[in-house]
């Protein structure tokens, strides 16, 4: 500890001396505090508290939805061929045409 | 006054998940003195203190369903946090710190200026009054976080596991928190001690 740390610390054991305004809680603090508690958790919540509320349980099910949906698609969808006849004969009849 | 010990928390916490208004009310008296403490501690210059409490113990309410009393964290060291941090915050929104010039310190305070800023040996400052207020003035100087660790340590005596819990921060983090802040208090009582002799 060095001579500036020594010294803070004897004014701060000095400070501790000086004791402080009393603690409890002042007339009517609790019941305001409350009072106001009270009414916000009856208040109608708003858009934005739906929101807040809401937001990550519905990020969360449209994340499932996708991922279902992807697998569906993949399991279900036919493996893609590298050339498609459709293609082909669409191709062919072009060249014809020209 | 001392917060009672046979205060059963959790009977109280059980009435105001139903909230039952007078559950309610005997919590915040109860907890009162832990959260005015703290606020003391940190007082933003712009905010009152009992403001200040009144955000905490609303946050306190709104947050309840956040505290479950598992691993064993007592209700008071989760509300500390809230606390702490809502202080933290009250700080941090103020744009400027002030500036306390020598002409703003009382005699009681410019004698203590003058012991942590003296390298030679001078005599022990007795005002009691004047010590808090110059810690005070030092404090308020320095940044939001570097302001929390010094009070956390040096007024309230937590340990640093206790300050880790607080904050967040880890034990090295703290421990050079705290050697930085101190010398930037001796940095600040030096300087308002040169203001003395120009």
């Amino acid at each position: 500890m060095n001579e500036f740390d020594r010294r803070w610390k004897m004014g701060i054991a000095a400070r501790d001396d000086a004791g402080q305004a009393p603690e409890s809680a002042p007339f009517g603090f609790a019941t305001r505090v409350v009072a106001d508690w009270l009414e916000m958790a009856r208040a109608e919540p708003s858009f934005a508290t739906l929101w807040q509320a809401l937001a990550v349980r519905l990020l969360g099910m449209l994340t499932m939805l996708l991922a279902v949906l992807v697998a569906y698609d993949a399991l279900t969808s036919p493996r893609p061929t590298l050339l498609q006849p459709e293609i082909e004969n669409a191709v062919a009849d072009a060249v014809c045409f020209l | 006054m001392p917060p009672d010990a046979s205060f059963d928390v959790f009977t109280c916490l059980d009435g105001v998940r139903r909230h039952d208004a007078e559950s309610a009310r005997a919590l915040v008296e109860h907890l009162f003195p832990l959260v005015i403490k703290i606020v003391r501690s940190y007082r933003s210059r712009r905010l009152a203190e009992e403001d200040l409490a009144q955000e905490i113990f609303l946050k306190m309410f709104t947050r309840l369903e956040q505290y479950h009393g598992r691993n064993g964290v007592p209700f008071e060291h989760w509300l500390s946090r809230i606390a702490v941090t809502t202080c933290l915050d009250g700080l941090r929104a103020e744009k400027r710190r002030p500036e306390y010039r020598w002409a703003d310190l009382s005699d009681g305070e410019r004698e203590w200026v003058e012991f942590w800023a003296a390298k030679e040996s001078v005599p022990l400052p007795t005002d009691a009054i004047g010590a808090r207020e110059a810690v005070g003035k030092l404090l308020a100087l320095l940044s939001p976080e570097d302001r929390l660790v010094i009070t956390l340590l040096d007024l309230e005596e937590r340990t640093l596991a206790e300050i880790g819990t607080l904050t967040g921060w880890g034990i090295s983090r703290i421990k050079v928190r705290a050697f930085r802040a101190r010398q930037k208090l001796r940095k600040h009582a030096l300087k308002m001690q040169k203001e003395s002799k120009l």
